[in-house]
């Protein structure tokens, strides 16, 4: 949403395809515009035949990425702090760097940062992963490269994206897929992952708790080679 | 502002539902769900029915066979019979929506399980089993099961049921990465065991090489389980998803590779005991939407699982 009120009149043309949160605002910053009429129930609403399914995640993700980037830069907390958090007290970690899980039975999880040494690389499997061996983490942190990467840990750790504000669990899916697109397609450009064995590496993700699948398990978002 | 905003749309929504209700003196709940013929559902309507007695209130269990005309009669009932509220599972996320409002103006609260309907406020809660990230479990252990390639048929749900399209959906997101999977058949069996049997055998007819089913719930799971052990094909993988205590058995036996969970028996009891709260307060005092994520069962906690409940 960028300086809504000068584009007032442009807003309702978009709107079938914004989150609903999204919309709300929009309303009310309408509501704030003399001579603007607001339309009645104006959000995302598949039951009415006028605004057909129009959600386009790939172009909602690009719009929202550089607050995603932006968040990941000031937001992340350094992955050793979490871990040993996690270790010490994981309901006083979870509160103090974690989102809570979008539903019943999901895993907090963890916007974070970290460097290490790349110790593997494995691209057997679609699944492409690093394998990095931090200062002050005993366990290998294993980083998603893809380009198969599972999981929704990089949508989760946003706070915020609600599921409550999306239409249904296809638009909140697709935005997770999305970002997952984006952020991989942007770490694999370019970039041999078998000639990173033994280099150090600096990245931020989004990582569920470990406790889930037993593995400390990153998605990236940023990952560079340093001296590189 | 995000969050104010919010908290603004919210009470809004709060002051709306709680308006409607006139905490009726009858103390009737009505349950209605798909057909009881799918254990799945047989056990939503068992475990509401229980936790409803167990409230104190009377209940009326109805099936509606995913058929919207009925769903809308049977929404008829519950008024005529000034039903204090209805916990339903739907017939379409879309065609529900008049029935559930229908409910709502004659002050009759819904509160709706496992499929979620395409519109906000009308019902005061919706806990929905997060069917995508459960397909996406079982697309996860299917792609690895099948060693990242070959060929596979997909057996899909009934098409008027949302949540075929969202499994179909979430196994797609995961085995479409995969460029050494490919779909050689898909097609729909309406969710049935016999007609997943037949469709599989013709599937078989037309694609021997076939390595891989998956399959939108565990009955066409079933059946497409017994096609192929009648065509000796006993080593192509097989996935499923609900949870049911026949899948159970066969990944135990080795016919079946996974399953997701849905924790039917749970969804079900927390409807009613939100519907007993918002009737006796006015509030459920959760969000209208709520997740509830699936397990995979595989081999490692087939042994857990018994009537949709996994045991710790």
């Amino acid at each position: 949403m960028r300086n809504p009120t000068s584009h007032g009149m442009r807003i309702s043309a978009h709107a079938a395809s914004l989150p609903r949160r999204d919309m709300l605002i929009m309303g009310s910053l309408l509501a704030l515009l003399p001579g603007c009429k607001i339309v009645r129930n104006g959000v995302a609403d598949k039951t009415d035949p006028q605004k057909p399914d129009t959600f386009d995640a790939n172009a909602y993700v690009d719009s929202l990425w550089p607050k995603v980037s932006t968040f990941f830069q000031a937001q992340a907390h350094d992955l050793s702090t979490v871990l040993a958090g996690l270790a010490k007290d994981a309901d006083a970690a979870d509160k103090a760097y974690g989102q809570p899980p979008a539903a019943d039975g999901g895993a907090w999880t963890f916007a974070v940062k970290g460097q290490g040494r790349v110790t593997q690389s494995d691209s057997k499997s679609a699944r492409g992963t690093l394998t990095l061996a931090l200062p002050n983490v005993s366990s290998p942190v294993i980083l998603q490269v893809g380009p198969v990467v599972f999981g929704s840990a990089i949508r989760d750790c946003l706070p915020f994206l609600d599921f409550a504000t999306f239409v249904n669990q296809i638009e909140y899916a697709e935005v997770s897929h999305a970002l997952n697109a984006k952020a991989i397609a942007d770490i694999r450009h370019g970039v041999d992952f078998g000639a990173l064995v033994g280099k150090t590496v600096t990245f931020s993700g989004g990582m569920a708790d470990p406790a889930a699948s037993g593995e400390t398990d990153v998605t990236p978002v940023t990952l560079v080679v340093s001296g590189a | 502002m995000y969050n104010k905003m919010k908290f603004a749309a919210f009470a809004l929504g709060i002051a709306c539902v709680g308006a409607s209700p006139a905490l009726a003196a009858n103390k009737l709940i009505v349950v209605i769900t798909p057909s009881h013929d799918n254990p799945f559902f047989a056990t939503e309507a068992d475990a509401a029915t229980a936790k409803a007695k167990a409230l104190g209130y009377d209940v009326l269990s109805l099936a509606h066979d995913d058929d919207a005309d009925k769903q809308n009669q049977e929404i008829d009932t519950a008024i005529a019979r000034k039903a204090a509220a209805i916990i339903l599972d739907n017939a379409g996320a879309d065609v529900s929506v008049a029935a559930v409002a229908k409910a709502k103006a004659a002050g009759i609260p819904s509160f709706l399980i496992d499929r979620e309907i395409n519109k906000s406020g009308v019902a005061v809660t919706q806990i929905v089993s997060n069917n995508y990230q459960g397909a996406t479990l079982g697309g996860q252990k299917f792609a690895e099961a099948m060693g990242e390639s070959g060929e596979y048929a997909e057996l899909t749900g009934k098409p008027s049921d949302t949540n075929a399209g969202v499994r179909s959906k979430g196994y797609h997101d995961v085995l479409d990465q995969f460029s050494g999977l490919k779909m050689v058949a898909q097609q729909s069996a309406d969710w049935s065991q016999t007609e997943a049997y037949s469709k599989m055998e013709s599937i078989l007819q037309a694609q021997p090489n076939i390595k891989g089913v998956i399959a939108g719930n565990d009955t066409m799971a079933m059946g497409a389980s017994a096609a192929l052990q009648a065509a000796g094909k006993k080593s192509v993988i097989v996935v499923g998803f609900d949870g049911s205590n026949d899948v159970r058995d066969a990944i135990e036996q080795g016919k079946i590779v996974a399953t997701s969970l849905q924790p039917a028996f749970e969804i079900a009891q927390m409807a009613v005991a939100e519907a007993d709260q918002f009737l006796k307060t006015g509030s459920t005092g959760k969000p209208e939407k709520q997740l509830i994520n699936c397990v995979l069962i595989t081999k490692a906690n087939a042994d857990k699982l018994n009537n949709f409940t996994l045991s710790p």
